[in-house]
This record gives C-alpha cells, sequence and structure tokens, in this order.
C-alpha cells in the first residue's frame, strides 16, 4: 500500500476526492427518498386537518385546503359537541367515549385473560395441556372478518347487539394476545420459579409478586397494540351497533360516507374532516409516544 | 412447558377457563356454525332451512361475480404486498443508512400505523372523488378521466394506492428493525469486501433480510385479505354496485346486504381453507427460519 | 444440619438414568463439591435436594427428617443459582426479604435481618438499588444475601460462580469459603471446575455419567484416584495416561509401548493404562537405565512452571517443571518414580492397586 501512494499518488488522490463528492451526493438522494416517503405519509392526514378548518363553501368552491381556515373552532365543535350532523342522535364525544371503552376494554380484556391463559400453559403441569395449547392457537388462523356472519347471528341470539359486552367479547376471542404472552413467559429464566419457590411463593404469588411486575413493559407494549387494534375496529361494530349511541367515532367515520352516497345536502367536509381527525388523533398521539414500546411488541409479537 | 413448574391441579384450569370459554362461544361455535348453514338454503322469508349439500359451494364457484372477485383480490393482493414491501424497504434502508434524522425519519414513516382503515378510506375518497378530488385534478390536466366509484379500473386503483398507504408502516418498522439487528461487524467486514453500495445490498443485506421479508409477505397477504375491509368500503361509498371487491367484502355483502346466509358461509369456509393453505405455507417457511439462525 | 443421601435416583419420563442410586451422608457444618462433566447429573442431585426435582427412588433426609415430598419452601434451605435469578423489578433488600415476608416474619424483623446479612457482605450502601444497577459481583453477593438471611440448615451453590470473570472468580471462591466456616452451615456446591472443587471442598463428590466415581477430601483425590476418570479429570494439567493397549502401526511408537511395558513391568496384564501426574516426571540429558527417550514439541511458559507437550506411543504426554532453567535440548530422557505410579484397568476403569 505504502508502495502505492508514493508511486501513483496521483492517481490515489484523485481517485479519492470524487469518492468524498459522491458520498455526500448519495446522502442527499438518501435524504431526498426519506423526506418524500414522509411527505407521502403525511400529506394526506396534514391536508385532513388544514381542511377541517375551513368553511364548507370554500371547501366545496375549492376543493382541499393545504392553509389554515378560520373555521378551526366551528368545525371541531361542531364535530364533537353537535348532534345531528352526519348523525341523528348521537355527538362526537358520546362516539369519542364509546370507542374509549372499546379500546381500554379490549386491550384490558385481552391482556388480563390472555396473561392467565398463558401462564397456566407454561407455568403449569398440566394432562391436556397440548390440547389446550391448540384449542386455543387454533383460533391464530380465522379472523373475525371471515367468520363475520355466524359471529353476528351468534351475539345477536344473545341479545348482545348494541352492548359493549357484544361488541368487546367477540374481538377478544382469538389468541393473539395469549400467544405473545406464552412467548415471553418462555424466555423468563426457569431459576425465576425455582428462587420464588424456595422462598416459599406459591403459584398465586408467583403471578402477582413476581411474573406480572416483570412483564409490564412487555403489557404496555401490547396494551398500545390492543388498544389500536379495538379503538380502530370497523366492520364489527358497523354490525352488531345498530343504536346510534353506541356507535364508535370510526363507526361514526362510516356516516359521513353514507351521507355523500345520498348526496341530498352539499356534504358538510369541514366537519367531517374534523371528525376524521379526532378520529385518529388518539390512537396516533399513543403510538407517537410509546414509540419504542409499541415497536418493541409490535416486534417481539410476531417472532 | 417450562423445566420449573407448579403442580396444583385445578388452579391452571381456573386461569384457562375466561380464555377457553369466550373461545368456545365466540369462535368455535360460530366457525362450526358457518361450516353447518353453508350446506343448508335460507327461505328467504325465514321459514326454515333445507340441506342443499355442496350446492352453495358449487354456486360460489360458478358465479361470475365470485369468480370477478377472487382474480381481483389476487391481483390486488399482489399488488399491495409488492409496492407497500419495496416502497417500505427502500424507506427502511436508508432510514438506517442515514446519520442524521433517523430517529425523526422513523417517526414520520410509522405512525400511519394508527390510523384506521376507514378513515384511510375516508382520505382517500377526499384526494380522489370526482367533484374535488386533488388527484383527480391533477390527472385530468393529462386527460384522464378519473371517476372514482364508476370506472373499475380507477376504483382499484385508489383502493390499491391507499391500502399501500395504509401498509407501508408496518413494513417499514419490521425491515427498520431486521436491519438493525444485522451486527455492525458484518456492514463493516461488506464494506471491506465490496466497494458497490448497490450490490452489497443485494449480496449481503438482502439475503440477510430474506427471512423478514418472507415473513411480511405473508403478513401483507393477510393485510390484503382481511384487513383493507373499511378502505374498500369506504372508496366505493359503502354502494358496491359493479365496483371492485375483495372476497371478504363479498361475503360481508352477500350475507348482509343479500340474505344469502348459505352462500356466504360457503364462501366463509373457502376462505377458512384458503387461510389454513396460507398458515401450513407459513409455518414451513418458520421452520425454515430457524434453520437460517 | 445433616444431609443423607440413600441410593437416590433420577429418571427422566424418557426412560433416561441421569442419576443412578447415590448414597452420600454430609455431616454437619461440612462444604460438600459435586464436580463433573456436564450431563454428570451434579445439578440433578442438587436439584433433588432443593426440592425443585422429583426424587424418582431412594430416601433424602435433611436432619433426621425424610424430606422426599416437602415443598422446597419447607425444607429449610437456601439456593444461590448459576444467574442468580434475583426478582429483577425488586430492590437488594426486597430481594433478600422476600422469602421471610413469605413466612410471615415482621417488617421490623426483615429489616434488621436484611441489614445484618447487608453487612456481612458489604452491600449496605446498595439496599434500595435494583439488580440491574450492580456489578456482577455484587449481585452475585446479593444472591448469596438472600440465602443467608434466612439463617437456613442447608445452602445449595448451582455453579454461582461461573458467570464471573476470571479475578472476581477467586475472590468470591474465598468469600465463600469464609462465609461458610464463618456461620458453620453445611453446604452443597455443585460446579464443574476442578479447581474450584479442590480449593472449596471440605470433601469433593466426581460424578460421570450419574454416576458416583469418588468421594473423598481434596488431596485424597488428588493424590490416590480411584479411577480413570477422577484422575483425567481432577488437576490441571491432566494426569499422564498411557493406554498400554493401544493400537499402534508405526514402527517408533510400537518399540516405544515395549519400552513403557518394559519399564512397568507389566507383561503379565497388558490391558492397563499407566498415569503419572506431569509434576511427577523426572527428565535428564543423558539415558539411563530406567529412561525413555522423549522429543519436546512445544513448550508452554507459564511462569511458575513450564509445561512441555510431546508424545509418548503417539499418545500426547506433558511434563510440568518448576525450575528456573529451561531445557538446554528438545531431547530429553525421562524417569518415572515408582511411587508416583498409578495402574488402572481398562475395562472396569478402576485403579489397580500397586
Amino acid at each position: 500500500m505504502t508502495d502505492m501512494t508514493s508511486e501513483n499518488p496521483v492517481i490515489l488522490s484523485s481517485k479519492e476526492k470524487p469518492k468524498a463528492k459522491k458520498l455526500k451526493l448519495s446522502s442527499i438522494i438518501d435524504h431526498s427518498i426519506l423526506i418524500i416517503g414522509s411527505l407521502f405519509m403525511l400529506m394526506p392526514v396534514l391536508m385532513a386537518f388544514t381542511t377541517s378548518t375551513h368553511d364548507h363553501v370554500t371547501i366545496h368552491k375549492e376543493g382541499l385546503m393545504l392553509s389554515i381556515g378560520d373555521q378551526f373552532a366551528e368545525n371541531y365543535g361542531a364535530a364533537m359537541f353537535e348532534k345531528g350532523g352526519f348523525t341523528e342522535t348521537v355527538d362526537g364525544l358520546t362516539m369519542l367515549m364509546n370507542s374509549l371503552i372499546l379500546g381500554i376494554g379490549f386491550a384490558v380484556g385481552k391482556i388480563v385473560i390472555s396473561v392467565l391463559a398463558a401462564y397456566a400453559i407454561v407455568y403449569f403441569r398440566l394432562k391436556f395441556a397440548t390440547l389446550a395449547f391448540w384449542i386455543i392457537f387454533t383460533t391464530l388462523l380465522l379472523p373475525l372478518e371471515v367468520r363475520i356472519l355466524p359471529s353476528y347471528e351468534v351475539v345477536h341470539s344473545f341479545g348482545l347487539s348494541n352492548t359493549y359486552t357484544g361488541l368487546i367479547l367477540p374481538l377478544i376471542a382469538s389468541a393473539t394476545g395469549t400467544f405473545y404472552f406464552r412467548q415471553f413467559f418462555m424466555s423468563v429464566p426457569d431459576e425465576l420459579v425455582e428462587a420464588a419457590k424456595i422462598d416459599g411463593a406459591g403459584p398465586f404469588k408467583f403471578l402477582i409478586d413476581i411474573l406480572v411486575p416483570i412483564s409490564k413493559t412487555m403489557v404496555a407494549a401490547i396494551f398500545i397494540i390492543m388498544f389500536v387494534f379495538g379503538w380502530n375496529q370497523y366492520l364489527w361494530p358497523a354490525l352488531i351497533t345498530t343504536d346510534e349511541t353506541m356507535f364508535t367515532i370510526i363507526r361514526g367515520i362510516r356516516q359521513i360516507i353514507l351521507a355523500y352516497a345520498e348526496g341530498n345536502n352539499i356534504p358538510e367536509h369541514g366537519q367531517a374532516m374534523a371528525l376524521a381527525v379526532i378520529a385518529v388523533l388518539p390512537p396516533v398521539l399513543i403510538v407517537v409516544f410509546f414509540q419504542s414500546w409499541f415497536v418493541k411488541g409490535l416486534v417481539e409479537s410476531e417472532k | 412447558m417450562k423445566r420449573a413448574n407448579f403442580s396444583n391441579p385445578w388452579m391452571p384450569l381456573l386461569f384457562l377457563l375466561p380464555q377457553l370459554s369466550i373461545i368456545a362461544i365466540f369462535f368455535y361455535y360460530p366457525a362450526v356454525q358457518a361450516m353447518q348453514s353453508s350446506f343448508y338454503l335460507e327461505d328467504p322469508f325465514g321459514f326454515g332451512s333445507t340441506f342443499v349439500g355442496l350446492r352453495n359451494y358449487v354456486e360460489t364457484l360458478l358465479s361470475d361475480q365470485y369468480r370477478k372477485a377472487a382474480i381481483f383480490t389476487v391481483v390486488f393482493t399482489f399488488l399491495v404486498s409488492f409496492f407497500s414491501l419495496s416502497i417500505s424497504l427502500l424507506l427502511a434502508y436508508k432510514a438506517d443508512k442515514v446519520l442524521r434524522g433517523g430517529s425523526t425519519y422513523k417517526t414520520l414513516l410509522m405512525w400511519v400505523y394508527a390510523v384506521a382503515p376507514p378513515v384511510a378510506g375516508l382520505l382517500g375518497v377526499m384526494y380522489f372523488d370526482q367533484s374535488f378530488g386533488l388527484f383527480t385534478y391533477f390527472v385530468a390536466d393529462f386527460g384522464w378521466d378519473f371517476k372514482l366509484g364508476v370506472d373499475y379500473y380507477d376504483t382499484a386503483t385508489a383502493m390499491v394506492v391507499v391500502a399501500v398507504w395504509k401498509q407501508v408502516p408496518v413494513n417499514f418498522i419490521f425491515f427498520l428493525s431486521g436491519l438493525q439487528s444485522i451486527p455492525k461487524s458484518i456492514n463493516e467486514a461488506a464494506l471491506i469486501d465490496n466497494n458497490s453500495g448497490f450490490s452489497r445490498f443485494w449480496t449481503i443485506t438482502f439475503p440477510l433480510l430474506a427471512p423478514t421479508a418472507f415473513f411480511l409477505l405473508i403478513i401483507n397477504i393477510t393485510y390484503a385479505l382481511f384487513d383493507t375491509f373499511g378502505i374498500i368500503d369506504m372508496l366505493v361509498k359503502a354502494v358496491p354496485a359493479n365496483n371492485p371487491m375483495t372476497l371478504v367484502y363479498k361475503v360481508y355483502l352477500d350475507g348482509f346486504r343479500g340474505n344469502d346466509l348459505g352462500g356466504s358461509s360457503a364462501q366463509s369456509v373457502l376462505l377458512m381453507i384458503l387461510v389454513l393453505i396460507l398458515t401450513v405455507f407459513q409455518f414451513r417457511l418458520i421452520e425454515r427460519r430457524i434453520h437460517y439462525t | 444440619m445433616q444431609v443423607t443421601l440413600k441410593n437416590i435416583t433420577k429418571t427422566y419420563g424418557n426412560n433416561v438414568q441421569a442419576v443412578k442410586p447415590v448414597n452420600l451422608e454430609i455431616n454437619q457444618g461440612e462444604l460438600i463439591v459435586l464436580v463433573g462433566p456436564s450431563g454428570c447429573g451434579k445439578s440433578t442431585i442438587l436439584r433433588m435436594v432443593a426440592g425443585l426435582e422429583d426424587i424418582t427412588g431412594g430416601e433424602l433426609y435433611i436432619g433426621d427428617r425424610q424430606v422426599n415430598h416437602v415443598d422446597p419452601a419447607d425444607r429449610d434451605i437456601a439456593m444461590v443459582f448459576q444467574n442468580y435469578a434475583l426478582y429483577p423489578h425488586m430492590s437488594v433488600a426486597q430481594n433478600m426479604g422476600y422469602g421471610l415476608k413469605n413466612r410471615g416474619v415482621t417488617k421490623d424483623e426483615i429489616t434488621q435481618k436484611v441489614r445484618d446479612a447487608a453487612d456481612i457482605l458489604n452491600l449496605s450502601e446498595f439496599l434500595d438499588r435494583k439488580p440491574s444497577q450492580l456489578s456482577g459481583g455484587q449481585r452475585q453477593r446479593v444472591a448469596m444475601g438472600r440465602a443467608i438471611v434466612r439463617n437456613p440448615s442447608l445452602f445449595l451453590f448451582d455453579e454461582p460462580l461461573s458467570n464471573l470473570d476470571a479475578k472476581l472468580r477467586n475472590q468470591m471462591r474465598i468469600e465463600i469459603k469464609k462465609l461458610q466456616r464463618r456461620l458453620g452451615v453445611t453446604s452443597i456446591y455443585v460446579t464443574h471446575d476442578q479447581v474450584e472443587a479442590m480449593t472449596l471442598a471440605d470433601r469433593i463428590v466426581v460424578l460421570n455419567g450419574g454416576v458416583v466415581e469418588q468421594v473423598g477430601t481434596p488431596s485424597e483425590i488428588y493424590n490416590n484416584p480411584a479411577s480413570l476418570f477422577v484422575a483425567s479429570f481432577m488437576g490441571s494439567p491432566p494426569m499422564n495416561l498411557i493406554n498400554l493397549a493401544k493400537p499402534v502401526t508405526h514402527k517408533n511408537d510400537k518399540n516405544e509401548l515395549k519400552l513403557v511395558n518394559k519399564l512397568f513391568g507389566s507383561q503379565d496384564h497388558n490391558n492397563i493404562q499407566i498415569g503419572i501426574r506431569p509434576e511427577k516426571v523426572q527428565y535428564t540429558y543423558d539415558a539411563s537405565e530406567n529412561s525413555l527417550p522423549f522429543t519436546i514439541d512445544y513448550t508452554e511458559e507459564l511462569g511458575a512452571s513450564r509445561l512441555m507437550h510431546g508424545k509418548i506411543a503417539d499418545q500426547s504426554f506433558i511434563l510440568s517443571d518448576t525450575s528456573e532453567t529451561e531445557v538446554k535440548s528438545n531431547n530429553i530422557h525421562l524417569s518415572f518414580p515408582a511411587e508416583a505410579l498409578y495402574k488402572f484397568d481398562n475395562e472396569t476403569g478402576r485403579k489397580i492397586e500397586l
């Protein structure tokens, strides 16, 4: 190498300079690609927000708006508190509450049930453990969408239409959470149970005193994923809730499109966009603020 | 099961009870119902049903509409998977590579995960709408008369674009974490062995990402099949008419709008079989994944 | 407390007998080390004593009480695990006090006992920290603390030092020995490290393939190994073993083997191995009547001693030299003092008395 430098110093230096330039150029390209990608993701929602601050006449005349208008308070106020916009008997606030109940109820219910089931499968000598395992994990195969009609019939026949129970329980009937916690429990060192046994902790104490506390971040991660999943449910709430006071906000979005489709009156674009922004804001904020937990949960759970 | 465990006989049953009972009532019972009613023809006025054997299946498979939906589903699934995977792979590779702003890009590129599919669909309507859509204005200048909800292919295009937009974040997150789990020393060794960044990517990085990509492919297929319902429903404004639709959408349509319980159930069962095949495929991949590591 | 193992066996579901009948009497205050390669059954025995593993056959007594079917928590034992098994979400004090709390000890008493144990182990300033904020050595001490705070009648150690680096391991080894002496609690200690076994034990139990090869004090084990396995497992570098029955093809090797045979006068029984510790071998530069020519292939300089590697009859042979001067020639002649020689039966693997 030293020989080369002394013999061909010119060639080497000329080779090195363009490389430095190339590096800069390539990093400019990299950033451009990333910026374009970010804009591609960001623009639709951003424009929904900016549009939602204009009155519907302007929007109707000029289409989507990129500037911020002066109708923020009016449109969001109407979307949140006014009944009879797109729906007749329910305001945005009630729908938000219903979404919150669905999201939290689903996430908490799923986590409690999954932790218990996974604990039983992993930590107990169970005669029919394999059978239980297969009964539970077969549910991973068939998403609710595939068995939607019979599920609806069953829930309806129980008289659970337009109830939170009917809304939440069928969504819980799958093993994603159990599978996730099983994976995590399997990775907990065996010695921890053994130490606890010697320390005089029984199965219940071990669960409460040790296993649940050390699963805290896992629980948080899965909570975020499940909350977003529950909040964003569309088809199931659309079928099982016919009473408007039971509508979730995502279900409410459907009313917008129905109003468009009917086309009787001038669509309230501003309010519609405001409702859409309100509908995405809670899950988006949670995902952004608890990003590291969320990413960890997502990646780990699918392993 | 663990090496160390508890031998209490009734406690595990107690712990399993909530999960098992919910599954029994809300999973197995409906699934069995679907299979059963797929062999029956329901009287439209609700006066009972008659056993018709495989007729619902035969009719479903022979129907033009079903075949049309099936073909659309395959094409739709392929396009959505292909575009969302390639776009997110490119973005993840770049986000992993840049020295500055990596975490900002990461946030900007993943947050759409939390947007509900129907909201994505609604935003899609805003962009592609015939009367005031931004995209519609734009392409009109090039002589493309974009007709969402009227023209079959225009509607299909909108569906693919919105579905890709919604799926990029998930793929991005997995690709990025896959890239970040490649040991730095491997990249450094490759840097010494290979001068071309492009060839480095295809010979070193991509093979190491292959397990992630395989796995994501399954995820994307499942997504395109089942999770795009909200997007499709919004883009056709809940009026399917002659618009393109996926098989899942058709299950819903025939069952709830068409009141064809038997036909819809037969379609459900066919989808179940499809998912089973996918799962077997997936298990095989997982087995192979173990060999990789 | 005295611990007695009577014909203890362990068979797993797949009919593998991991532990063949083991008999052992451990005296009050004694530190017994179970040593052997991985899979020899040493951990299984320890875990059966702890009650973490079911005993397939035999009887286990702690004191006068048979404890075969007693829960681990009720055996009055404490255990230190290889990976420490500290509860990651609890502080050091909570970790040490958890066992007491579960036994209904009052808060004040727990605090007092934890403080005392922490004093002994120099952990007083870390009581409020979480395990993740401690170094490896400190975590190890917390694990010890968790064991001693309950004042049990039996300590069980499952390779407690193997996650530490070499220097810390030596230091902790001494601390464990001192602590055990000071508290006078009967202890069973499992390790695969024969140096650890030699330095710590009152008595060593050497295990191989689920069978007890030998029980004895460290010097008995070293100076009077009962079997080929013990001879080759204990000691570093291990004892030299020359298999007289080994088939050799090279002419030179054949001659050497004949020579060895003649040296040891063992023509009567060929199916044996001859053993000698590397430090007992003597060398000269000139051949004598009872010497064997030896070529040094390479030398390892260890500072305090020097290891010279070569081959006798195609079997590797090491001699250890503590003299300060290096060998002048690579071709030397070895002689073997008769009192340092061991004979082992190839078939049974047992030692043959000379």
